[in-house]
């Protein structure tokens, strides 16, 4: 069949131009698009930051700068998966306040000193928000009634751990009440609800509440921050009513420790141009984000500091996120109807089986079942060389062999289907969405 | 009045409709593929859209046609391949592919098409003129009723499981048991990770759909050779009569209320709305015994809802500036980027960014079903692939997704692994799709759960007292005991067989 030849022919070509494309690698850092690994959902606040900065900063560096989301764990996922990453500056991470208190909580060991800083970006302080129509007008009077009403006051944070959490329980702490502290998936999911008046406060930055500010829906009693915000400038700060509570979050790029410090020093001057740019600081204003410049230098002794005293706070005090003993009962109890179920399940096949005196009819022979066996071998397999020997051979590889395997005879159709659909696969998901497959290589 | 009708008008300018275009078909392409989802979608071209310097409009008309196109996208692989390409599209598979199977592909298009533009089309009716009063509704909801709301939606457990309510529990159960895995959501304790960080974001959701159904699919497809060898010869491509889908108007009306209602609560989205409107669909209908074998109200109920639930996401995004779900929340940032703050003050001095993406809204679901007629006939005949060409494009199309999610290696193996398990449920005759539900709506349980008993005033009253959770538990008691009830009769069915 002259067409089907004549169209592998044409599958060959992009492959061939391909090929040539990964052949020809420059030899000066940054060669190819790097990845800045943010560890938060599409749509927060680093988010926004990671993917301005990356967008400024692809001009300086002549090179695509993508944004990968690795969200979960309050952020433990995407800061492992970062500090894990080849250190070859490929890779930068966008590092949060987070980072410092996975140790001290006990949820992995990770922390500030598995990075190596670039820049910082941006700082935000919390903020104390309640509704409008609540009586509250100061924070005195918001403290001195949930010190009447103790362990009555719900406040609403972003997440277990999270920076906006931990500037609460420092609240408590100073102010000598107690809240009682309500996690949810998200700044957003909190402010809503307290939008709703479902919950008395919200301790979350002041930039995921401006607008219900600005519309009169919220109020804000008071900013954690050295000085008034210039966008709240009626919002007095913790320590102008009294309470020396200074705490906020912090964002900033780093690379994992082995990093070589040529490649290092090209990404601080890299990112600082971006973060230079007029169109950056426009965005970073829009979105509310504080902007905050560091050095690398400078960005370590910060590190440094604030890991020592996040040690401090969460592990030498009583400090401690209140943990509620029933974690495991929602598991216990699914299991438990999980054994039930199929004890019941036990005991009625049992029956069915003594009445009727016979096997329950096979659904399918021996040799068929063999046959599905074999596929899921052959994709365990084909999963694993794809991450050694990369996407283009192993594709290729499993492919033809399954084909076979069914019973596909011509060679000209192999030949098609497989080589079309490795093409087809790269140029949909790596060059029109921009989505990164496995290496194309070992 | 007629500063309104300039507005309106500048939401048919052909630049903004020629992205709105872009938008949709790129949308479907992505919402096709397996392990690409709307949010993803959105989220890459996020940025895009502003490096291009669009204008607010533009950028816009773009995120709409990516959401709506990859929503409805989804359904395509679900009805002719039974591989859900969006989570949404799990509940159209259960009577989708039996249709494909016999032949009938094209019509369940053709439905899922017109389901999704009438959904669409009452949302964002509902969106134009009910938004301050719907999102009002949404504020009420706090976690008791977001709770009571999860235990209506797992009620439908007994309803989806086919036969045998008992295999359906054991189903949902273990889904239950596997949404627990990972950071638990109130006090970030690790449950049953093992000390791999992996597994702190739990068990993702996509990885199991792909394993439940494309691979569950391949490996029974590959180990009954009488289908395999005979693919669908006889491939009916005429489209359904118009009276006979008139026929389902109450499932049309009923799944966009619905849907749009849904959608319109800000912790609950499309995947939610799809089942809820496919279980109302089999509970009001006088044969519930044809759903799961094809029946065509199967396919419109949750298309419908879902559609409907896609416009109804705009509406607190619009009104309070709260996202409706993950992609609003997306295209939320993308407007407060472009210096645009969502909620009643973008009425009043935006107009002209206001009207035009209700126009947008509106006409992406033109779109959509024009694409999607068009299509269809093209779409129908990929049955008509040999199996032995297909199912190992299923498998490289299904791995490749399972890693894009989240770019693991971990979930490509989750993926396969959870195939060896689908598999095995198929030939002991249990349902997959209690599974699906469970890992929607586990989590939502369990988070809304304790959190509403760790307020001051909780105790188990509460969930009662309080009006929306009272009547959505009740309804939940109600359907499991109606459920239960009908279910000797459809067993003895079934044992007949």
């Amino acid at each position: 069949m002259p067409s089907i030849r004549f169209l592998s022919g044409i599958c060959l070509i992009p492959l061939l131009l391909l090929l040539s494309g990964c052949a020809e690698q420059k030899s000066t850092f940054p060669a190819k698009p790097i990845t800045i690994v943010v560890s938060w959902d599409a749509g927060g606040g680093t988010d926004a930051l990671a993917r301005s900065i990356a967008l400024e900063s692809s001009a300086p560096f002549g090179q695509v700068i993508n944004v990968l989301n690795r969200p979960g764990g309050a952020g433990a996922v995407g800061h492992s998966f970062g500090a894990m990453a080849r250190p070859d500056g490929y890779t930068v991470m966008m590092i949060t306040y987070e980072l410092c208190t996975y140790a001290p909580l006990g949820r992995m060991k990770l922390d500030t000193s598995h990075f190596r800083p670039i820049v910082q970006l941006n700082e935000d302080p919390a903020a104390i928000t309640v509704h409008a129509d609540s009586p509250w007008q100061t924070l005195e009077q918001f403290l001195q009634h949930a010190r009447a009403h103790s362990g009555q006051v719900t406040i609403g944070n972003s997440g277990p751990g999270a920076v906006w959490h931990i500037g609460a329980l420092k609240l408590e702490k100073l102010a000598n009440a107690r809240f009682t502290h309500v996690p949810h998936n998200g700044a957003k999911d909190a402010v809503t609800q307290l939008l709703g008046k479902h919950l008395d406060a919200v301790a979350v930055s002041p930039a995921e509440v401006l607008q219900y500010l600005q519309l009169g829906n919220l109020r804000c009693l008071g900013v954690m921050a050295e000085a008034r915000m210039p966008q709240l400038p009626e919002t007095p700060t913790f320590r102008e009513q009294g309470i020396d509570l200074v705490h906020g979050t912090w964002r900033g790029l780093a690379v994992p420790l082995d990093t070589p410090d040529s490649v290092v020093q090209v990404l601080q001057t890299g990112f600082t141009q971006g973060f230079e740019t007029p169109a950056f600081q426009e965005t970073a204003e829009k979105a509310m984000l504080g902007l905050r410049y560091r050095n690398a230098d400078q960005f370590l002794d910060f590190l440094n500091q604030e890991q020592h005293s996040v040690n401090e706070l969460l592990t030498g005090s009583d400090l401690v996120i209140r943990s509620g003993n029933d974690v495991q009962r929602m598991p216990r109890l699914y299991g438990t109807l999980l054994f039930l179920c199929g004890l019941i399940l036990a005991i009625r096949t049992w029956k069915n089986f003594k009445k009727t005196n016979k096997t329950p009819p096979e659904q399918s022979s021996s040799t068929s079942q063999k046959m599905a066996l074999t596929a899921f071998c052959g994709l365990v397999v084909y999963g694993a060389l794809m991450f050694t020997i990369g996407y283009l051979l192993s594709t290729l590889l499993f492919l033809v062999t399954a084909f076979v395997y069914l019973g596909e005879r011509q060679p000209g159709r192999i030949s098609t289907f497989s080589l079309g659909a490795v093409i087809l696969i790269y140029v949909v998901f790596k060059t029109i969405l921009d989505v990164p497959l496995p290496q194309l290589w070992g | 009045m007629e500063t309104i009708l300039t507005n309106i008008a500048l939401g048919f300018d052909p630049s903004y409709l020629l992205l709105l275009l872009t938008g949709v078909l790129g949308g479907i392409m992505i919402g096709a593929l397996p392990g690409l989802t709307a949010t993803m979608g959105v989220t890459l071209l996020m940025p895009f859209t502003l490096g291009m310097g669009l204008s607010p409009q533009g950028s816009m008309a773009m995120l709409i046609g990516i959401y709506v196109g990859a929503i409805y996208g989804g359904s395509i692989t679900a009805i002719l391949i039974a591989t859900p390409g969006t989570p949404a599209s799990a509940a159209t598979l259960l009577d989708g592919y039996p249709l494909t199977q016999r032949g009938e592909g094209g019509k369940a298009i053709v439905w899922a098409t017109v389901a999704s533009f009438i959904g669409g089309l009452v949302g964002t009716f509902i969106l134009i003129f009910l938004s301050p009063q719907l999102s009002r509704f949404g504020l009420q909801f706090s976690s008791p009723e977001y709770f009571a709301l999860a235990v209506f939606g797992l009620s439908m457990i007994i309803s989806i499981s086919g036969g045998d309510v008992l295999k359906g529990l054991i189903a949902g159960f273990f889904g239950l048991f596997l949404a627990t895995i990972g950071l638990d959501p109130i006090n970030g304790t690790p449950r049953f990770c093992f000390g791999r960080v992996e597994l702190y974001e739990g068990i993702g959701f996509i990885p199991v759909l792909i394993g439940l159904y494309a691979f569950a699919q391949v490996f029974e497809d590959i180990s009954q050779k009488t289908a395999f060898h005979s693919p669908v010869t006889k491939l009916n491509l005429s489209f359904p009569a118009l009276k006979e889908t008139l026929r389902y108007w109450s499932s049309f009306v009923r799944s966009s209320l619905l849907g749009t209602t849904i959608g319109a609560l800000p912790g609950a989205g499309c995947d939610i709305a799809a089942f809820v409107g496919y279980n109302e669909a089999k509970r009001f209908s006088k044969h519930p015994e044809q759903f799961g074998h094809g029946n065509p109200e199967g396919i419109i109920s949750p298309e419908a809802a879902k559609s409907g639930a896609t416009a109804g996401a705009m509406i607190p995004m619009m009104t309070l500036g709260v996202p409706g779900d993950a992609v609003t929340a997306v295209m939320l940032n993308g407007l407060i980027i472009q210096g645009l703050q969502p909620g009643p003050l973008l009425f009043r001095d935006h107009a002209e960014v206001v009207y035009p993406i209700f126009v947008f809204i509106l006409l992406a679901y033109v779109f959509t079903c024009v694409t999607g007629l068009l299509s269809t006939r093209w779409l129908a005949r990929i049955v008509l692939i040999n199996k032995s060409i297909l199912l190992p494009l299923i498998c490289v199309l299904s791995v490749i997704g399972a890693y894009a999610i989240r770019f693991s290696l971990f979930d490509v193996f989750v993926a396969i692994g959870m195939g060896a398990v689908g598999y095995g449920m198929r030939v002991w005759g249990f349902p997959a799709s209690p599974i699906v539900l469970a890992l929607i709506l586990g989590p939502m349980a369990e988070s809304n759960l304790r959190r509403a008993l760790m307020l001051p005033d909780a105790g188990i009253s509460l969930f009662f007292t309080r009006p929306i959770s009272g009547v959505l538990l009740v309804l939940a008691i109600v359907s499991i005991a109606w459920g239960l009830f009908r279910q000797p009769k459809t067993r003895t069915r079934a044992s007949v067989e």
